[in-house]
């Protein structure tokens, strides 16, 4: 039932979309049309050192970057990354929910500190790690030592590890919270008959818990995914990309093709593929969450 | 009987909470372990930065913090005889980040606010295309949309200006602004507004002494949202700025390449920067951790 | 003191119309009950006055000036909602306060009302309550009551004030709301769908089912004379009597027949100008209008007992008659019990008929 004030406020009604519409416009002015200027450019080849106007190749980018073994391997990489990191966060996110949905003293207080990663810098985050990897001061180097009894250069060896580490531990109490929100909003009656009934904690799983959070999670999986595709900052800052190009998830290696190599062109072709890909992924994802 | 019953519940009771204090702490120390180590490491010299194996115990120091703004020139010193402490210009960085993150902050929350209280209640055509298309811009990745913002700023003279970032930041968050606020919004009840209305209060005087009022944490957990958001920004603001508009993450990054450096100072420099988003959320954390999923579980119904 | 005058009024939500030409006139400083039940309408009919809904097509008029161009906030119309819509941030004081401060009256004056209303809704222990929703649901209803009491309005529209209070409260509101009504000698519109409620405090109470005014008399013309079936059926506790059957032209006049039954009619005014033999009809009795025993009138029968509720004051014997259910009331303890005989008078003059197509009276 909508209900509609009365004739006096009409000018009310106009009076936020006159607002609204300057934000708008500037909206599409930031995002819709710099997405058709780049698509435009995608289809030409313009390199801004050589100073001379852009020539139209069609869609000679396209063609050459998706033929390119280099690329694909990218992609491959890029999605690694996104693998690992969001199944990592979400199995621990899981566990600390159900640790925290239990109610204890400190219990607030324990959330709250969890979840500060979320909040600190990406850019912090991936410079202050670098310090913490370095393989002859950091401490996390220091406890792979200690552990495995044999020096451990984590970020020459094992760069995938640490920018996936970095990601899980910024990301993981985000999953964390939705979940939390999930099993929170479980109606207590619910719980309680299944109590009466004696059910197996898998039962009570499978019926009561599963259903009601599963929005939860896959709105949860469905954004930190999408995010995970996009991450540049910490990886940025951590390894730059390298050892060579070890790291070099797509958002760096269209970065690097724009701002170091000024293949423009090319970077706005690769980066255009992304978007497609994202756009592709997330439409799978929702069909496959609106099917369940 | 029903003693030795009660004493093995009671065991496992107990059981049950050590382990959910033991993981708890487990968990706590995981996460918290890189800030502490972060605040530790700030005030360290750069000797004791440097030491293998890693100091856990050494004389605190505060000389980081200082010398973020203010550098010893310790070879003047060796000629003049004088210690000279020059500013190094750190300040600006920090001063264009609050600069920047209050006024687009402060634009699109104002904008923000009133635009979800007229898609709420009046709901205009097209109000559900566009919480759709706002969800949607929230997918794309930057990096798209940097490219060509880059030339169309140095092209429109917005290149390393205030406003350049500004307008950007508030763009990119007025969006999701009203995303959220829209759903809190919708969360108020009709009637108590209408009540309003009958009691003599005209529609502005309802939204600001009635609506406003209802949504408070909803609209506390959003600006502690976009707060974080544009205060870590990273991408656009290396894009976009010099050194006379940089902003703080710019300058961490900038650290990257330095061989010898002095991670104490960086360090005090990192501190310093998540120093308000630390007491940010300490301040609001009831707001945020019910406005985090609150506002995004409902907006995806 | 404010007349206020309904005409012609529409409002649809959607798909669904709520009001399909409503008229009504409330003469000034009158109380009439708007009774109805769910879904009747009851609730846009006071929004829309108090302007807080706008209607589709039709007037409002006050005093007969048409106030659908005034918004609600300068309509200075007071109501009542059946939510309570208490404001959830303010406490008990300044909720009651609300209206009073809208109107910018003295901050003396202010207490001086809200005190006075609180005290004669007994809750000035409530008033410094920081949160409307630690209130228990009685407490709650008596507080939004005391926020459209403080003030002054032109018209009071209250939409069931008292249906959630116990049965005992509601007792001490309703002789509440006639005293008032006598103190206040405002217009006052009272939506309630309980008729014992509508016909306790009302003087005139209007009948309102699927967006239409049915019927809008006093409580007695509303029991004795319902013009249409739905207001026989839905006021009148045990629910009035109904018998199905055709109008005959007997030996003394008309009858109705039904299976197994023949009724003598008898005309009150003219009545029978509109009736034809073989018309179908539906007869209506009252409970209270059958009597037991025999008696000289002619329409007496054997029935059975089926079932005795003994009330106390009063006895509820549901009876059989050949293939037919009537329910009587008996004044006092009677001890019929399952399967005793009795005889049972319909008086002709007290039966009302029903036109099967229509629903329409035709006494």
């Amino acid at each position: 039932m909508t209900s509609q004030p009365a004739t006096g406020s009409r000018i009310l009604k106009i009076f936020p979309i006159i607002l609204i519409f300057p934000a708008v416009a500037l909206v599409v002015f930031l995002v819709i049309f710099p997405l058709i200027w780049a698509l435009g450019l995608s289809f030409y080849s313009y390199n801004v050192l050589r100073g001379e106007p852009p020539i139209f190749v069609g869609v000679e980018n396209y063609y050459r970057l998706l033929n390119s073994l280099d690329v694909w391997r990218r992609f491959v990489l890029t999605g690694q990354f996104v693998f690992y990191s969001v199944s990592i966060e979400f199995l621990l996110g899981f566990g600390l929910a159900h640790l925290f949905y239990n109610q204890f003293r400190g219990r607030r207080l324990a959330i709250t500190l969890v979840t500060t990663p979320l909040l600190v810098a990406p850019v912090a985050v991936g410079i202050f790690h670098r310090y913490l990897f370095d393989a002859t001061f950091g401490i996390y180097s220091y406890i792979a030592q200690l552990l495995t009894g044999q020096s451990v250069r984590i970020l020459s060896q094992h760069p995938m590890f640490a920018i996936v580490f970095m990601d899980v531990w910024q990301w993981s109490p985000f999953m964390m919270l939705f979940i939390l929100a999930g099993l929170e909003a479980i109606p207590k009656h619910m719980l309680e008959s299944s109590e009466i009934d004696r059910l197996s904690p898998l039962a009570k799983f499978r019926y009561i818990v599963w259903p009601t959070i599963k929005p939860l999670v896959a709105l949860a999986l469905l954004f930190r995914t999408m995010d995970a595709f996009r991450t540049f900052d910490t990886i940025f800052t951590l390894t730059g990309g390298g050892p060579g190009t070890a790291t070099e998830v797509l958002s760096i290696q269209i970065y690097r093709t724009a701002f170091q190599f000024f293949r423009t062109g090319e970077a706005t072709a690769l980066a255009f593929i992304f978007l497609v890909i994202i756009l592709l992924l997330t439409n799978i994802y929702l069909r496959l969450a609106r099917r369940e | 009987m029903a003693n030795l019953q009660n004493n093995r519940r009671g065991r496992r009771k107990i059981l049950r909470t050590v382990l959910i204090y033991f993981a708890t702490i487990i968990a706590v120390i995981f996460f918290i372990f890189p800030i502490y180590w972060l605040i530790a490491t700030s005030l360290k010299t750069r000797a004791q930065a440097f030491s293998t194996p890693p100091l856990f115990v050494w004389e605190p120091t505060v000389r980081n913090f200082i010398d973020i703004f203010l550098k010893r020139q310790t070879e003047i010193e060796a000629i003049t005889g004088q210690e000279l402490e020059l500013a190094t210009g750190a300040e600006t960085f920090f001063y264009n980040s609050f600069i920047v993150t209050f006024s687009s902050i402060a634009i699109a929350t104002v904008i923000g606010v009133l635009a979800a209280y007229s898609f709420s209640r009046y709901q205009p055509h097209g109000t559900n295309t566009l919480m759709f298309f706002i969800l949607s811009t929230r997918m794309l990745p930057a990096i798209v949309v940097a490219i060509p913002i880059y030339f169309f700023y140095r092209s429109l003279g917005l290149y390393n200006t205030h406003i350049g970032l500004v307008l950007l930041y508030t763009m990119f968050n007025l969006p999701f602004a009203v995303w959220m606020m829209k759903s809190f919004f919708d969360e108020v009840p009709r009637d108590i507004e209408q009540a309003a209305l009958v009691d003599g209060s005209n529609p502005i005087k309802v939204f600001y002494k009635i609506a406003l009022p209802q949504v408070l944490v909803g609209l506390g957990a959003t600006i502690g949202f976009l707060i974080i958001n544009v205060w870590n920004e990273f991408l656009f603001a290396l894009l976009l700025t010099e050194r006379a508009t940089r902003t703080v993450p710019v300058m961490i990054a900038g650290t990257r390449g330095e061989v010898g450096i002095n991670w104490g100072l960086i360090a005090a420099i990192e501190t310093l920067y998540i120093l308000p988003a630390l007491v940010l959320i300490f301040v609001l954390q009831r707001f945020l951790l019910r406005g985090m999923t609150f506002g995004t579980v409902r907006g995806a119904k | 003191m404010t007349k206020v005058e309904i005409r012609g009024l529409r409002k649809s939500y959607g798909a669904v119309e709520a009001l399909k030409g409503l008229d009504l006139v409330v003469e000034s400083g009158a109380l009439v009950a708007l009774l109805g039940p769910t879904g009747a309408g009851k609730t846009t009919t006071l929004k829309c006055i108090a302007g807080v809904e706008k209607p589709d097509s039709g007037d409002i008029l006050f005093n007969g000036e048409s106030i659908l161009g005034i918004p609600a906030w300068r309509r200075n119309v007071a109501m009542f909602f059946q939510t309570y819509a208490l404001y959830p941030h303010l406490s008990v004081y300044h909720n009651i306060a609300y209206p009073l401060r809208e109107q910018k009256m003295s901050k003396d004056e202010i207490d001086r009302v809200v005190k006075s209303v609180a005290k004669k809704l007994r809750i000035s222990h409530l008033l410094d309550r920081k949160e409307p929703s630690t209130l228990s649901g009685g407490e709650m209803q008596r507080v939004a009551l005391a926020r459209t009491l403080v003030r002054n309005p032109l018209v009071f529209l209250l939409d069931e004030p008292i249906s959630n209070l116990d049965a005992k409260l509601r007792e001490e509101m309703r002789t509440e709301f006639k005293r008032l009504h006598r103190e206040l000698k405002q217009t006052i519109i009272y939506a309630t769908p309980d008729y014992l409620e509508a016909f306790a405090v009302a003087e005139k109470v209007a009948v309102i089912k699927d967006g239409v005014i049915l019927q809008y008399d006093t409580p007695i013309n509303l029991l004795k004379r319902p013009k249409n079936r739905f207001v026989a059926t839905f006021i009148g506790s045990p629910t009035i009597n109904l018998l199905r059957g055709v109008v005959r032209r007997g030996a003394r006049g008309w009858e109705f027949s039904t299976s197994g039954l023949r009724l003598e009619l008898v005309s009150v005014g003219g009545a029978f100008s509109k009736i034809y033999d073989g018309l179908e009809v539906e007869l209506a009795v009252r409970p209270h209008d059958i009597i037991l025993g025999e008696q000289q009138n002619g329409n007496t029968f054997k029935a059975k007992v089926l079932a005795a509720e003994r009330l106390g004051h009063e006895t509820i014997i549901t009876l059989s008659l050949g293939e037919v259910e009537l329910k009587t009331v008996s004044k006092g303890m009677r001890l019929y019990k399952y399967g005793d005989e009795v005889s049972i008078s319909i008086p002709g003059d007290r039966v009302i008929l029903f036109d099967v197509s229509n629903g329409e009276a035709i006494h």
